[in-house]
């Protein structure tokens, strides 16, 4: 019996979400005294074998004959079921990205395992068969048991954290069944510039309607830019196209958990705090002292949104 | 092209959400049921693509597993324009109870389509575990959908970025956020027509569930806010930096 973790690339490392889940699947290990393993698809070179064992995964795995291949959910996860077989896993953890997250599911089903999606770090009382999960859209947890033997889990992001134990690693290279989608085709592959994943970042600045235009980012930007911070925005905001769609956060946008969140110009609609309830920290600034957004911020400021941004800005840069 | 989209009714997300004494159930007094918002938005893509190919496109059938109850869930989807509704009849328990019972059904259907997952328990995967439990290929984390003669164009994303694909059917399409902009709204004409259209009910069948949601709490109460005016901007990066430690 083990845990496998199983994990991609991002380009040439790996995202946060990734590194949690290993720091996680190691954590469950230790737990039950067993071994885990970290697999991943595609080469890897030394630096990104380090990332791994930094974050407590010593036992990589590296599906080398996955390199460059279109990301198939059926294919991929017969793939993942013979690295469970092989390692005769009973737990397995896969990262919370798109699109490995979509294995957990479809191998549920192979495996007649408990799938258990988006849970809240390690139930101390009970690590390997009841976790902590958001339900009713972020505003209660439940306690969630898991009816099978064999369980797979993804890590709700930010909520377990990534490790760093430097130590050695060992890499075994493993060759899935060979084979390319057959339903699948690439049109096209668009990167993107390379903005710091929503999902990933430990501070976001996001703005609402309250910022008045697409004009007046530039100053959020900016903001953001000196805290190392990801952008992000409300849904109004994202409908007017002020700001790109995958900027935009909320009950049907993305759900993120932040340490430090600040909402600029955005009134606090439920809808909105579905996707952010799991943030550490939110800072509000709003020209309505009667903005709902005051009731769940931590601290606030009612404020002219134009006036204040500089001087937030010349905060940082004086510091 | 035959479409299918999976639904579930979940309460409103401006509910108040409370449980019993003992933490084990939702207190369901006073509280009004939707159409799951995930799933409104694939159905409302459907129906657009509908209109758009109705030549390729014969039918939208919205499928949905629950009791007599969310009867009117289902009225309000074939208000939206579906053209067919299925209920099956069994309290849905997790995803993958609620995906062996969709498996009574989708077969028949080309395009399937599913939210990422319910506003309620937010266990997601009945897409994907409806695919794998079919045999059919499936295609997660989608923000556009169109049709390009039989076959299905997408986009889909990824670590960093967006893949445009090309994909054969049969297929389940996990939608997401720019599955469809702006939810669909109900015609009058429409919710006259939905109470011509059937409302098939099929009987479940044995099947189990792999999770069990024991229990329940709620957080708790968030501090109350700590004001600053905006002479005190100095002061509010220091409680950020000292006192909440969430800032360098």
């Amino acid at each position: 019996m083990s845990v496998l973790v199983i994990i991609d690339k991002k380009e040439k490392s790996f995202s946060s979400l990734s590194l949690e889940a290993v720091s996680y699947g190691a954590e469950l290990a230790k737990n039950m005294n067993q071994e885990v393993f970290v697999a991943s698809f595609g080469k890897l070179d030394d630096a990104q074998c380090t990332q791994i064992a930094n974050a407590n995964g010593a036992n990589i795995i590296s599906v080398n004959n996955l390199e460059g291949s279109l990301f198939d959910d059926a294919l991929f996860t017969c793939i993942a079921n013979e690295l469970v077989s092989e390692k005769e896993a009973n737990i397995i953890v896969c990262a919370n990205t798109f699109p490995l997250k979509s294995i957990a599911p479809r191998l549920a089903v192979k495996l007649d395992a408990s799938f258990i999606s988006n849970v809240e770090g390690l139930n101390k009382d009970n690590p390997i068969s009841i976790f902590l999960k958001k339900v009713y859209t972020g505003k209660a947890l439940s306690y969630v048991k898991a009816l099978s033997k064999k369980i797979i889990l993804t890590v709700s992001p930010n909520s377990f954290g990534v490790h760093n134990i430097p130590q050695e690693y060992n890499v075994e290279n493993f060759d899935g069944t060979k084979g390319e989608s057959s339903t699948l085709e690439l049109i096209e592959r668009d990167m993107g510039e390379d903005k710091l994943l929503l999902e990933e970042a430990n501070i976001v600045v996001s703005g609402g309607r309250g910022m008045r235009g697409p004009e007046n980012w530039p100053l959020l930007e900016e903001f953001a830019s000196l805290l190392g911070a990801a952008t992000a925005c409300s849904r109004p905001v994202a409908d007017e196209n002020w700001r790109p769609e995958d900027e935009h956060v909320g009950q049907t946008g993305k759900i993120i958990a932040p340490s430090l969140y600040f909402a600029l110009g955005i009134s606090g609609a439920i809808q909105h705090m579905g996707g952010i309830s799991g943030s550490k920290c939110i800072v509000a600034v709003n020209k309505d002292p009667e903005a709902s957004i005051f009731k769940f911020a931590n601290y606030g400021m009612v404020a002219d949104l134009q006036k204040v941004l500089p001087k937030f800005i010349e905060v940082l840069k004086n510091k | 092209m035959k479409i299918l989209v999976c639904i579930s009714s979940t309460s409103d997300t401006t509910t108040k959400v409370k449980f019993d004494s003992e933490g084990k159930k939702l207190q369901e007094e006073g509280v009004q049921w939707i159409i799951n918002p995930w799933d409104e938005l694939t159905l409302t893509r459907a129906i657009e693509l509908k209109k758009k190919y109705s030549d390729v496109i014969s039918m939208v059938s919205v499928a949905i597993v629950g009791e007599e109850k969310v009867e009117p869930t289902l009225r309000k989807a074939l208000a939206l324009g579906a053209d067919e509704a299925v209920r099956i009849d069994a309290m849905p328990k997790d995803s993958f109870f609620v995906s062996r019972q969709l498996t009574l059904i989708a077969k028949d259907f080309d395009l399937i389509l599913a939210g990422v997952e319910g506003s309620d328990f937010q266990g997601g995967g009945v897409g994907q575990m409806l695919a794998e439990m079919i045999d059919i290929a499936s295609v997660s984390g989608v923000s556009f959908l169109d049709i390009k003669q039989t076959d299905v164009e997408v986009k889909r994303e990824i670590q960093g970025g967006k893949e445009t694909l090309k994909v054969s059917t049969p297929v389940v399409i996990v939608g997401q956020k720019g599955i469809a902009h702006v939810p669909a709204i109900a015609s009058i004409r429409g919710v006259m027509d939905a109470r011509r259209k059937e409302i098939r009910v099929v009987p479940a069948c044995s099947a189990d569930e792999k999770i069990m949601y024991d229990s329940y709490e709620l957080p708790e109460p968030r501090k109350e806010c700590k004001m600053f005016d905006e002479n005190q901007i100095d002061d509010l990066f220091n409680a950020l930096r000292h006192e909440a430690k969430v800032l360098q």
